[in-house]
């Protein structure tokens, strides 16, 4: 496309120096050049600095700087989580000794003794509330494999769980702490509410990962922390995923598994996206699960935040990926995030429909920037070539109209052209001058000659009449002097062919001559006009035999024997019919 | 050329300046606006609030462009605390939500013009769909700043199969429960029976001494005025009250009654009627064992010599108003939603309240034998036989309510927790009962005075 404009504006140029096209036309052209080269740049600066950026490069730009926000806010919070995790176990795994040492009991003995576990509860419920107030959670837990009686229906856990009563996003130091699992007069004496849901244990089965904790051996628990799925709590509308570390004994038994409670609500309050976001993104922590991912989704900054299922597909694309949650549908870029012993997926999010309709505003943002910049190019290119070429044509047509007093042009170029062109004129004047003077003598040289010329003319003619006349004497007197010499000679000749001839001969000769056929009459003819066989021959058109053929007839028809006879006989009769004829005119 | 050139640089202008400048306030369902509440349906058990709000959120909510995100589901007192701490900007606090649920108190404590008023979206005929006297309660310096959603009353819930071991071994009918003169009695006889038990826990002890100063004089106002310690009608409430709690049958513990509840460490108990959202159909035992109860509601107990009187309960939606106005439109639009007919039957049948629509609350009072599940079918039974037979007095509301409820409550439990122990240590020491209780009670009579004036 780029290669096809660059083309044609060469072909422009081209054409433009080949052809014939008007001053200010020629200016418009370079000028509009020069300003969409100029509305190019401009486009380009609006480009980098952003202004005109196609909502496309914009939103990339924007989710990967929140994704990588996230992740490592999500890492530090992790972080920390995990650290108190361990931590935790270590000091709830000590308690749990000290208790069991106290009341000389083991492990297995704390099975169906609720005084012990009481006891043990008691001591472990300031722990987890101090832990509770320090870091980034909504509740902790410390489950125990144990229970306090067996008898009950179901596979319960001795355990320790408390939330906070409401969720902020900042610190909990103004919250009011809930039991959701325990011993309610732990609850009453620490001054704590039950939860409506409360149980006094917790079925471990809710969530998976506890149970694969509770089962597992392990020596060194530093790195057996893990973030489990989101589940729905039993029995209340929250849910919630927790960063869980198993308890391990002395002598290396997995007690129980303890944690802390990050809830739906307080990751959407904590993982909120920065104020340099778009309106609408939002993070989401996915675990993968059958290809499809559940998990907790962050906040937005304000407004649009569907009521989403929590079961999301994700369609990687070479752009951004399509992230489906029915009916939503999200563009965003996920990454892969290991926290502990599981894994994650991180992804940034926007609502599809709003990013095409955004990007389509942006296009038309920016071909509403470029139009009008384009005609601004073009308007003041015609206005200024407008401007610069007008004085110019003004002085052209004052040069074109009145050439003789040329007012003084406001262009010092011009200016210097009109000086310069009446120094020509002056001297174009000087030499027109001359050349008249020239041609006035030349005209007056030409005069006198041509009479000179006359004259001598008239005098030719006249020696030329004296001439004409002296000759027509002479020649009249010459015909004369012929005349005579050509009777004397014609009364010789008479008188030879006379003395030649044999009269009956000639009297035969004259009366046959009709006998004569018409070819033979114009061969005939011929020998008297003098011509030769030959000439003969070619005029007859006829061959030499025939020749001969029409000659032997001719001198039998007319009694001859030759040729020179035959022209005797004629020229006798020729000289015969002159004298009569002259007899007669005499 | 000219004229061309510039009606087409006037029009890629304008178009520029409508891109750039237009601000829509219309609700728009492609890009929904979102609103945060707050509330107090539910607490932390399965919300019918919040199945409420997802349906809106599903069909008139995707329809007009309105979304409901519940950020928080508490008592009123901390929706009133977090409220202060977010208008404060405190650090920590939460942000302000959009919608909340509270009482009129709360105006109180908020800094002014930050909160909607309905009235601005309300016309003269959706207004003449609520009940006017819920609808006042919430008409506050001439702005309709509270909109009623959802009403109760305070009754009796009983557990049934616990009181009925008790009953049967003592001869007691349950028509004991409907008088302050008989109730309090029976909850020391109880206590000596369970073997040091509570029967009976007051949610509101506040409300008792309320409803029965007001019964025996019902000249006072105490929506509007605070208790008077000294007067007559207070010492006439307080003696069976405190008799009952210093000899340990009432229980004066902080917190709900449904907290003692779910252990059994309590099974009777006067509160609101959603309260029945909060009361379980089993106890737990200490040794992890569970048991079913039945439920029973009675009518808010009353004097036997004296008017029936009880609180008119329950918060109502408020609004903290927007620049943007299409969040102010989109909570009008839930406002209405909720409070429309058929939803504010089923969501006030569903959480124990009453509609405050008034074609839902006729079509409750008329159907509710109709109701399936017994325990909302037993309340709705308790709340009509109050329904024309009460005078309900709404929530005291003063500048200073809040916190002198607070002080006399906490005063009363102070003294009275104070005095059961000195009696039960007395008792055990082999004086006599009634003539320690009688003094106990005339010290702490005496105690509350001088603590509250």
């Amino acid at each position: 496309m780029q290669r096809l404009a660059y083309k044609e504006l060469r072909l422009l140029f081209k054409k433009m120096h080949q052809e014939s096209y008007t001053m200010r036309g020629r200016f418009a052209v370079y000028l509009l050049s020069l300003l969409c080269a100029f509305v190019f740049l401009i486009m380009l600066l609006l480009s980098v600095t952003g202004i005109t950026n196609s909502f496309d490069k914009e939103l990339h730009l924007s989710l990967d700087y929140e994704l990588e926000t996230s992740k490592e806010n999500i890492i530090n919070q992790m972080n920390q989580l995990a650290a108190y995790s361990i931590n935790m176990s270590h000091q709830l795994s000590a308690l749990t000794n000290d208790v069991l040492r106290e009341e000389k009991l083991s492990f297995e003995q704390l099975k169906n003794n609720p005084e012990a576990l009481s006891k043990l509860q008691k001591k472990a419920f300031h722990n987890l509330k101090r832990n509770m107030y320090i870091v980034p959670c909504s509740g902790a837990f410390y489950i125990l494999n144990t229970t306090a009686n067996n008898n009950i229906p179901g596979n319960t856990n001795h355990s320790l769980y408390i939330k906070f009563t409401n969720i902020y996003s900042d610190n909990n130091l103004h919250n009011s702490l809930c039991m959701f699992r325990g011993i309610p007069e732990t609850a009453r004496n620490e001054g704590i509410e039950l939860h409506s849901m409360w149980q006094l244990e917790f079925r471990t089965n809710k969530v998976p990962e506890f149970e694969k904790l509770l089962s597992g051996k392990y020596g060194d628990i530093s790195n057996e922390y893990m973030l489990t799925e989101t589940v729905p709590l039993p029995d209340t509308w929250e849910k919630a995923r927790f960063m869980a570390v198993p308890i391990v004994s002395d002598n290396g038994t997995t007690i129980g598994v303890c944690g802390f409670e990050i809830s739906n609500i307080y990751f959407q309050m904590t993982s909120r996206v920065s104020d340099k976001a778009k309106n609408n993104t939002f993070c989401a922590l996915l675990s993968k699960n059958n290809n499809r991912y559940t998990g907790q989704i962050g906040g937005n900054k304000t407004g649009y935040l569907p009521p989403l299922t929590n079961d999301f597909t994700i369609k990687p694309s070479s752009s951004l990926d399509i992230i489906e949650c029915p009916p939503y549908v999200f563009v965003g870029m996920t990454e892969k995030l290991k926290i502990g012993n599981s894994e994650h997926i991180l992804a940034m999010m926007f609502p599809e429909n709003l990013y095409n309709e955004l990007l389509q505003k942006s296009r038309f943002k920016a071909t509403i920037i470029f139009l009008l910049l384009m005609l601004i190019a073009f308007g003041s290119s015609m206005w200024l070539s407008k401007r610069y070429v007008s004085p110019i044509l003004q002085d052209l047509e004052q040069l074109k109209n009145n050439p003789k007093e040329l007012r003084p042009s406001s262009i010092p170029e011009i200016a210097d052209l009109f000086t310069f062109l009446s120094e020509k004129d002056a001297e174009q004047e000087n030499k027109f001058r001359q050349l008249d003077d020239q041609k006035k003598k030349m005209e007056n040289d030409y005069v006198e000659a041509k009479n000179l010329l006359r004259l001598q003319a008239e005098q030719a003619e006249e020696e030329y009449a004296r001439a004409k006349e002296e000759l027509l004497k002479k020649s009249k007197k010459a015909e004369e002097q012929y005349l005579q010499t050509k009777a004397a000679l014609d009364q010789l000749t008479l008188h030879r062919c006379e003395a030649e001839i044999d009269p009956d001969n000639y009297q035969m000769f004259l009366e046959h001559l009709h006998t004569l056929t018409k070819k033979e009459r114009f061969i005939f003819e011929l020998y008297l006009q003098g011509k030769n066989a030959k000439e003969i021959r070619d005029l007859a058109d006829i061959t030499e035999n025939t020749l001969k053929y029409h000659n032997k007839n001719i001198y039998g028809k007319l009694g001859i024997c030759s040729r020179k006879e035959l022209l005797l006989y004629a020229e006798y009769m020729q000289l015969q019919k002159q004298n009569t004829s002259s007899g007669e005119n005499s | 050329m000219r004229k061309v050139l510039l009606i087409l640089a006037a029009f890629l202008l304008s178009l520029t300046m409508t891109g750039c400048l237009a601000e829509n306030t219309n609700l728009d369902p492609k890009n929904p606006t979102t609103l945060s509440i707050w509330h107090v349906y539910g607490d932390q058990t399965k919300s019918p609030f919040n199945d409420a709000i997802d349906r809106f959120n599903r069909t008139v909510g995707r329809d007009k462009g309105v979304i409901i995100r519940v950020l928080s589901i508490t008592t009123s007192y901390s929706i009133d605390k977090g409220l202060v701490d977010a208008a404060k900007k405190l650090p920590g606090a939460a942000e302000m939500p959009d919608l909340f649920i509270a009482y009129p108190r709360v105006v109180n404590t908020l800094p002014k013009n930050i909160l909607l008023d309905w009235n601005n979206y309300l016309s003269k005929e959706e207004r003449a769909n609520y009940i006017e006297a819920f609808l006042s309660e919430g008409y506050i310096d001439g702005q309709q700043l509270m909109l009623p959603i959802a009403k109760s009353s305070e009754v009796l819930f009983l557990n049934q199969t616990l009181f009925d071991r008790f009953s049967a071994q003592n001869n007691i009918d349950t028509s004991e429960l409907l008088y302050w003169e008989t109730l309090l009695p029976l909850c020391n006889k109880y206590y000596d029976w369970s073997g040091g038990k509570y029967m009976f826990k007051l949610n509101d002890t506040y409300h008792y001494f309320v409803t029965e100063m007001m019964s025996r004089n019902p000249a006072l106002n105490l929506s509007q005025n605070s208790i008077d310690v000294r007067s007559t009608e207070f010492a006439a409430a307080f003696y069976p009250f405190a008799r009952a709690a210093i000899y340990g049958g009432l229980c004066l513990e902080h917190g709900f009654a449904s907290d003692l509840w779910k252990t059994a460490d309590v099974i009777s108990s006067t509160g609101s009627t959603a309260e029945v959202l909060y009361l379980r159909d089993d106890v737990t035992y200490s040794n992890g064992v569970k048991e079913k109860i039945a439920l029973q509601v009675f009518p808010y107990p009353k004097s036997k010599f004296g008017k029936s009187v009880a609180i008119q309960r329950g918060g109502g939606l408020f609004a903290t108003k927007s620049d943007d106005e299409r969040k102010n439109k989109a909570a009008a639009v839930f406002a209405k939603w909720i409070t429309s007919n058929q939803e504010n039957l089923s969501f006030t049948m569903e959480t124990g309240y009453i509609p405050v629509n008034i074609k839902a609350a006729e079509s409750l009072f008329a159907n509710y034998e109709n109701v399936s599940n017994p325990k909302y079918r037993n309340l709705y039974h308790a709340v009509s036989q109050m329904y024309n037979k009460y005078h309900f007095c709404s929530t005291p509301l003063s500048k200073s309510s809040q916190s002198s409820q607070k002080s006399f409550e906490n005063a009363l439990q102070k003294i009275l927790t104070h005095a059961h122990a000195e009696f039960k240590q007395r008792s055990a020491a082999g004086e006599n009962r009634e003539q320690i209780l009688d003094k106990l009670i005339s010290e702490s009579l005496t105690k509350m005075q001088k603590e509250l004036l």
